[in-house]
């Protein structure tokens, strides 16, 4: 009897305990990468956001919604919805590679990387199990329809929806580039990305494509098998260190349904040296590498397994060794995986097998290393995926070598998703027609050349993926794709063929044959020479409805990605121009624009449509420049100012007067002529702290002044930031004018402005420009 | 007599505000103190008034402080759909902005400003720089021209001995923070620490009761 209150008292203990903080703790403190997460529904799709997180005034405080309790966020596919709706489509897919820890019949719980834990609540048609890993845009469920159901407790609002939170906070995270703010005194939830501030219940499209994740993995040891997991925006490497001129075999083996990883050999500064489709063997000199593992399409799961390579000791790391290289066969991004125990996925191939030809023969040399997968002659690795489903990989000229994809590796190669059950357009390259322009009915006169062939082209400098020898004269290489005559959805590029270098020309892409049903979104994957043509200006039309949903990454590097995505349930059902840009010459040669197209029907797939290709001819003569005088070569200054508003660059002499003035380019670049002679330069942009420094121009040269941010936050341009500056913010919120208010250009002065101005605060200008 | 004395303080009580009207210039702003006597802990209270002719959409002011006596906790104004502008302040100066998207009339309190008495002092509060601001016809934020500064200086008297416990008294208005950049998860920070503390002091009560219990029932059954 004197113990009968003992274990009520330990319960009452382990109770207490358990409220205890634990790993959760390291959590708290950070906010995780921008890049770990992507908003939950489908890459390349566009969402709206209704209720974010509330302070206490419209829900209980111990509502998930409340900011205290790490907020909540509800989303979904069509504002329009109805309670019994078709929602089989609205796919929610899990924000980032973990583990499932919770598991009902309406939600589910995923555990990530560093302690973080995803919610989903009101989902139907649930795809996995308690314990499974999942990868990143794994499907998840659909969102319940609702129809006669409650279906999770706690869900008031009756309308299909899907309720998402973070822990330890959903606040201050980036989710695909959009940082979910939230301001407690205005009790007001936004998404910003870019130069695009997006509110709760403003019914904007909130379109899910990821900025390129490269996740650096621990370095790989020989016989070892590891796992990773890729998506279309989700690269990883896995440093390699090389003791000897040694031969070595890097097997990549998808264990999810779908994905076909390419394994590309880095140098030690990223730069590829080879690359195959599945595997590749290569023979190197001692070194520091990194083996890049990347769709070629699908996602998901892989192993990976390094064979040879073992002349010398045991590689050492090449990443910091803090790193722990032990238990090498998990995937960190993974909490806990099981992904090879799940019965529902294929078995993957034993990689250990030497059986399984895994190591393909792609060291053949008189293979270019740089496109192995498009030749024919190398044998296609053994598929993991249906055979039936015609695989896209074949849509580029095996004698073109592509032109910049293999060079930069930090843009997202162009398939990943293909979606079995929605058919895949039968691929109209025939390997054996050396062109790049595969949707070409080859039966179709293809237009005439633009570049008279009798007049030679001056090519100082060329681009290096394409052939010099005068490709332009290639019949089978149009610099305008035309609309087809069949009746397959295709892209075609218009372009006016010629650019003179400092020149600027219109291109326009074309979605051609759109099915009466229409895309719900596209995805526009493109690469240029750099060297050759700067592009600019990206405008997308209105052939997917009025205020649609848009991602630009780039332009950058030889590439850019424009994603596009109807709003309010719109689609594009007619075929015509769906974005145009702005094409620069920059040096003589034949510049090549490629672009992959993706669509998606709303099936919750993107589907790959076709490759087109435009080859435009950079002239040789520099167009004249009307301010510049060839007779004295008038000296040129250049430079770069950043800020988030148009820059004008101004030029005035030793007396004071203005001299000349031009606007910088979107990327703050710029470049003017004047005379010989003594000058301040004053940069200014509208709210910003100006800057200003000498420029001494002389005959000839090129005058480069250095990088310089102009610092937001001057809106009355008395050249300090103030609290009148402030107050104007506060006295316009919500509005769009004063535009020098507007300090970030997101088209409304709000707290986001107030931000910025609060980081410049009581700085003064002009400052100097060196 | 009891009538003449009633009509005596009817006429002081509608006279007074006009006197205290004209004690100020036609636009000026003053800080005030209800309370000059304060124990270390309690909070100190200082306002700053305004009259003004022209309504007005945003006001300022800046109070010097000694950081080793007070430490500012928060700010807000009592007028309608006045709003504080967050800006990072610094030690020693209180740096407060509010503004309001409707012209707003401003006679009285424009904010009441709160402090933490650290420790026993005599201080000043000094109301370094203040301005009414009215919004100009491009929509910028202007200072209304020809506002006086009148009452500038405070002197508080801080006792060393320590005040009773007291909660912060409640501010009329959205306060704007006066410390460090807000967290929204400061306030969930706060409680996990005090949660930790009542488990961990909960816990040690839980077992040294427990082993009291079986000491006494050891000490029960020694014979």
């Amino acid at each position: 009897m004197k113990y009968k209150n003992l274990p009520r008292i330990i319960s009452l203990l382990a109770l207490l305990l358990s409220f205890l903080p634990t790993s959760n703790a390291d959590a708290q403190s950070e906010v995780p990468p921008a890049d770990m997460f992507q908003l939950p529904w489908q890459q390349g799709e566009a969402w709206v956001a209704l209720d974010g997180l509330d302070n206490g005034t419209k829900r209980p405080l111990n509502d998930s919604h409340n900011y205290a309790n790490g907020g909540a966020l509800d989303f979904t596919a069509d504002q329009y919805v109805s309670v019994g709706d078709d929602t089989s489509n609205f796919w929610v897919t899990a924000t980032a590679a973990g583990t499932v820890i919770v598991a009902s019949s309406c939600h589910l719980n995923i555990l990530h990387e560093n302690g973080w834990i995803s919610e989903y609540r009101n989902l139907g048609n649930i795809q996995v199990s308690l314990g499974d890993a999942v990868y990143r845009n794994q499907r998840l469920g659909i969102v319940h329809n609702n129809d006669g159901v409650q279906v999770c407790p706690g869900n008031k609002f009756p309308y299909p929806h899907l309720h998402f939170s973070l822990r330890p906070t959903v606040e201050n995270v980036t989710f695909s580039g959009w940082l979910v703010n939230y301001s407690s005194t205005t009790n007001i939830t936004t998404f910003s990305k870019n130069d695009q501030t997006i509110q709760t219940w403003s019914f904007q499209p909130i379109l899910n494509v990821p900025d390129l994740q490269i996740a650096l993995r621990d370095p790989i040891i020989p016989d070892t098998v590891y796992t990773g997991s890729l998506d279309a925006y989700r690269y990883e490497r896995w440093p390699l260190t090389l003791t000897g001129n040694q031969e070595f075999t890097v097997t990549a083996t998808a264990t999810t349904s779908g994905l076909i990883p390419i394994v590309v050999l880095l140098d030690a500064s990223g730069n590829e040296i080879t690359r195959g489709t599945g595997s590749l063997t290569s023979t190197q000199p001692a070194g520091e590498y990194f083996v890049q593992i990347q769709p070629d399409s699908g996602q998901g799961f892989y192993d990976i397994l390094l064979q040879g390579g073992t002349g010398g000791p045991t590689p050492t790391p090449t990443t910091d060794p803090s790193v722990p290289t032990s238990t090498p066969t998990t995937d960190p991004s993974v909490p806990t995986p099981t992904p090879t125990t799940d019965p529902s996925l294929p078995t993957p191939t034993p990689t250990t097998d030497p059986s399984v030809p895994t190591s393909t023969p792609t060291t053949d040399p008189s293979i270019p290393t740089s496109t192995p997968t498009t030749d024919p002659s190398v044998p296609t690795p053994t598929p993991t995926t249906d055979p039936s489903i015609p695989t896209s990989t074949p849509t580029t000229d095996p004698s073109v070598p592509t032109s910049t994809p293999t060079t930069d590796p930090s843009v997202p190669t162009s398939t990943s998703t293909t979606d079995p059950s929605v058919p895949t357009p039968t691929p109209t390259t025939d390997p054996s027609v050396p062109t790049s322009t595969p949707t070409t009915d080859p039966s179709v006169p293809t237009p005439t050349p633009t570049t008279d062939p009798s007049t030679p082209t001056s090519t100082p400098t060329t681009d290096p993926s394409i052939p010099t020898s005068t490709p332009t004269t290639n019949p089978s290489i149009p610099t305008a794709t035309p609309t087809t005559d069949s009746d397959e959805p295709s892209t075609t590029i218009d372009t006016p063929g010629s650019v003179g270098v400092g020149e600027t020309i219109l291109v326009t892409i074309n979605l051609n044959n759109v099915p009466p049903s229409g895309y719900t979104s596209a995805e526009f994957t493109c690469t240029y020479p750099p060297a050759l043509v700067a592009i600019s200006n990206i405008l997308v039309t209105d052939l997917f409805g009025t205020d649609p949903a848009v991602a630009v990454l780039g332009p950058q590097s030889g590439n850019f990605i424009v994603a596009i995505a109807g709003s309010n349930g719109q689609r594009a059902t007619t075929s015509g121009a769906v974005f145009s840009f702005n094409v620069t010459g920059l040096q003589a040669g034949q510049a090549s624009i490629t672009c992959v197209t993706r669509v998606s029907t709303g099936a919750g797939a993107l589907i790959e449509l076709d490759t087109v290709t435009a080859v435009i001819t950079v002239g040789g003569t520099p167009a004249p420049s009307p301010t510049t005088d060839p007779g004295t070569a008038s000296p040129i200054l250049s430079g770069q100012v950043l800020a988030t508003k148009p820059v004008t660059i101004s030029l005035y002499d030793a007396g004071n007067a203005l001299t000349t003035s031009v606007i910088a380019n979107t990327d703050g670049t710029f470049g003017l002529t004047a005379p010989v002679g003594i000058y301040t330069v004053v940069a200014t942009a509208s709210g910003f702290l100006s800057a200003q420094g000498p420029a001494i121009l002389t005959a000839g040269t090129t005058t480069t002044k250095g990088t310089i941010s102009l610092l937001a936050g001057d809106i009355d341009g008395n050249n300090v930031i103030d609290q009148y500056d402030a107050m104007t913010i506060g006295m316009n919120y919500n509005t769009v004018s004063p535009d020098a208010a507007d300090l970030n250009a997101d088209g409304i002065i709000n707290v986001l402005d107030l931000e910025d101005l609060a980081a410049n605060y009581r700085a003064s200008g002009a400052l100097y420009w060196d | 007599m009891k009538q003449t004395a009633i009509l005596f303080f009817a006429f002081l009580f509608i006279l007074s505000p006009a006197t205290n009207v004209g004690a100020q210039s036609a636009e000026s702003i003053w800080l005030e103190a209800s309370t000059l006597a304060y124990k270390t802990g309690e909070t100190v209270i200082a306002t700053v008034k305004a009259i003004s002719a022209t309504p007005i959409q945003g006001f300022t002011f800046q109070i010097r402080y000694d950081p080793s006596c007070l430490q500012p906790i928060n700010a807000a104004s009592p007028i309608q759909g006045m709003n504080g502008l967050y800006l990072p302040q610094t030690e020693g100066l209180v740096d407060a902005s509010f503004a309001s998207t409707t012209p707003q009339t401003a006679n009285g309190v424009l904010a009441e400003v709160h402090f933490l008495a650290l420790a026993g002092c005599q201080t000043n509060l000094t109301l370094e720089s203040a301005g009414l601001a009215i919004r100009d016809a491009s929509g910028f934020a202007a200072p209304l021209p020809g506002v006086a500064i009148d009452e500038k200086n405070i002197v508080l008297d801080i006792d060393n001995a320590a005040g009773e416990s007291q909660v912060n008294p409640p501010l009329l208005g959205t306060p704007l923070s006066l410390g460090p950049t807000p967290s929204p998860t400061g306030s969930s920070n706060w409680g996990t620490s005090l949660l930790i503390v009542l488990v961990v002091v909960g816990g040690t009560v839980g077992v040294m009761f427990v082993f009291y219990k079986i000491w006494q029932s050891r000490s029960a059954n020694i014979p």
